[in-house]
């Protein structure tokens, strides 16, 4: 193991793994991305333990741990099932996001909804406005006390689960800088869910259209000033992308751990196929990969922890780890050979699921943009 | 009430160690509190829910797993934990001695009415030595167990069903309760929770022992149902090519 983990960081994820051992069996798992749906129920236990407020200060109710270790446990729970971390860390990323941009009180409403038990999401993205942010066309008109809300949001995670949203809107025509983001209670009339989307991977967590029909909010639900909402958005990116990259290395962890031992099981001309030096060198590779981004995610989340920026890291976290992790899982399915590629085992899953977080938090064409962007910035003179 | 209860990972899981020729090597990352230890602090816990009390937690784990042991029984719901130092608990030829010291120890500083530990073949010899030490009732291999005293104890081809008596040390096994997990925030408390030490020093025991590796080949899984859709298939292939099924 390349990363050496603290005593506390050890008892974390041993916790982690006594609850998915508990609590996400193969065979549930397996009829869950069968069914394709987010099942709630199976998220109580997960929110008793604070799985669901993992970061979030304790005086918010969460427990309090640190982005790294927030990130061990999660990347644990990735091995059982993506889907269902990605569904705890949206609440929480939602959450942390009206922290770092609303104010103590908007903070204390937003956490006295979730800590009970319930999720929180981030809608932004449009039919026609995915990477593109300045695209958003949903607006948010305000009349006295009140902004009035109206437009479609597409693939917002947690969109039918959640009890509480985080939306970007638009106050002005000034492109990225005429978007705002509001607080939304999902019980406020004319806010409409619409259907599951039947998704390829990561089939646990929820995602679904949202519409906005001239629904009222309290001006006071409005996050920062009107036009910070593009900053509200890419800070709340910056940290799902570090997520999301620590879900893609517990998946690659799991790849590893099935191709290994199966490679050490399945016999072919007399001797296990892990004996072949293909097989050796593939998992090699996939071990290397694993270990690297292990770190590369450790090290982002450390700079989380100092509040240092994570643009371009994150983005190069992201990048690298999401695109690797295809081979990884790829190479997995290989090694299975024919059963690999049947449902009967576990990774033409971790192939499904890792191809989203290639798109997911902002596509990797668009990570290279920015890394370019940040790049040339360090070498301006 | 008042209730110890004994704590120690769980050394025996065949997933924690490795053996090459002769030497053992335990991978102390990979230990952790006893499962049937977190079963006798549940029933803990469940007692004094009904009866009112404290739990105390004791471990005579060595270094890291002793803290990591009791932090565990922290997170868990006990009310203080303590180490004591200085001893080998994998060391059969120390249990006669640390139970001796630890009966001694627990009638001049506390008075327990229960002192619960988990099963454990390797170390079930020192909570015997110590209900004999301390002149009170000992109750083994205990599968089952209720607030009102009821127990039943497995044996080869049955069980002995009865009503414990208090004061005793009750060795319970892991189908008594199914014990909660803790949470993150309690967890993260209990790792900034001091710990109580207690320092023994056993030199004088001359004898000591060492693990010595199985030297008998591990058996194969072969035909593993949850891995192989064609086990099935391939089991009945193996028994009828070997005449056993035709």
């Amino acid at each position: 193991m390349a990363l050496q983990y603290t005593e506390n960081q050890r008892e974390y994820i041993h916790l982690a793994q006594e609850f998915g051992d508990r609590y996400l069996k193969p065979n549930l798992i397996k009829k869950y991305d069968k069914e394709g749906e987010c099942p709630v129920e199976s998220f109580k236990p997960a929110m008793k333990l604070g799985l669901h407020m993992l970061e979030i200060p304790k005086e918010y109710g969460g427990a309090g741990l640190s982005y790294e270790d927030s990130a061990l446990v999660f990347e644990k729970l990735a091995e059982y099932d993506a889907g269902y971390a990605l569904t705890l860390i949206t609440s929480f990323v939602a959450l942390r996001c009206v922290m770092l941009s609303g104010t103590p009180e908007q903070a204390q409403r937003f956490a006295n909804v979730i800590e009970p038990g319930h999720f929180g999401a981030f809608t932004m993205s449009e039919a026609d406005a995915g990477s593109d942010a300045g695209s958003v066309k949903a607006t948010a008109v305000r009349k006295g006390d009140e902004y009035i809300l109206n437009g479609d949001k597409a693939f917002a995670t947690n969109g039918g689960v959640a009890d509480i949203y985080i939306g970007i809107f638009r106050t002005s025509d000034n492109g990225n800088h005429g978007l705002s983001a509001f607080m939304i209670n999902r019980n406020t009339p004319g806010t409409w869910v619409g259907k599951h989307e039947d998704k390829m991977g990561l089939r646990l967590s929820n995602t679904v259209p949202l519409s906005f029909r001239n629904v009222h909010v309290p001006a006071k639900n409005l996050l920062g000033r009107e036009g910070k909402g593009i900053n509200i958005a890419l800070s709340s990116l910056n940290l799902s992308r570090a997520f999301v990259s620590t879900l893609t290395v517990g998946i690659m962890q799991r790849a590893l751990d099935e191709a290994a031992n199966y490679a050490n099981s399945r016999e072919q001309f007399g001797q296990p196929i892990g004996r072949f030096e293909s097989v050796q060198n593939m998992l090699a590779d996939m071990a290397t990969a694993v270990e690297t981004s292990r770190l590369l995610v450790n090290n982002t989340m450390k700079m989380m922890d100092k509040g240092q920026s994570v643009r371009k890291e994150g983005a190069m976290t992201k990048l690298y780890i999401t695109d690797i992790a295809q081979k990884v899982t790829s190479d997995a399915v290989q090694i299975f050979g024919g059963y690999g590629f049947t449902r009967a085992y576990p990774v033409e899953k971790l192939m499904r699921d890792v191809k989203g977080f290639q798109i997911l938090e902002g596509t990797n064409e668009i990570q290279r943009m920015t890394i370019a962007r940040e790049v040339e910035k360090d070498y301006e003179k | 009430m008042k209730i110890a209860v004994i704590v120690k990972t769980d050394f025996s899981n065949s997933k924690v160690y490795t053996t090459h020729r002769s030497k053992v090597t335990y991978h102390t990352d990979d230990l952790f509190l006893s499962q049937t230890d977190k079963n006798a602090i549940e029933y803990a816990l469940q007692w004094i829910k009904v009866n009112d009390g404290t739990i105390d937690a004791y471990t005579f784990e060595d270094g890291v797993l002793a803290d990591r042991v009791l932090h565990e029984a922290l997170a868990m719901g006990v009310n203080k934990a303590t180490k004591i130092t200085g001893v080998d608990i994998h060391d059969p030829l120390q249990s006669n001695e640390i139970a001796t010291k630890f009966a001694k120890y627990l009638k001049e500083n506390c008075d327990y009415d229960l002192i619960l530990t988990g099963d454990n073949p390797e170390t079930d010899v020192i909570s015997a030595a110590l209900a004999q030490k301390m002149n009170i009732n000992y109750y083994d291999h205990v599968s089952q167990i209720d607030t009102s005293f009821k127990f039943e104890t497995e044996l080869g081809k049955g069980k002995i069903r009865g009503q414990f008596k208090l004061p005793a040390v009750i060795s319970v096994l892991d189908s008594i309760n199914t014990p909660h997990l803790p949470s993150f925030i309690n967890l993260r408390d209990a790792l900034e929770t001091k710990l109580n030490i207690v320092k023994w020093d056993l030199k004088h025991v001359k004898d000591s022992s060492d693990i010595v590796a199985d030297q008998r080949k591990q058996k194969k899984v072969i035909f593993d149902l949850s891995q192989d859709p064609e086990a099935v298939k391939e089991l009945v292939d193996e028994l009828k090519k070997d005449g056993i099924l035709k």
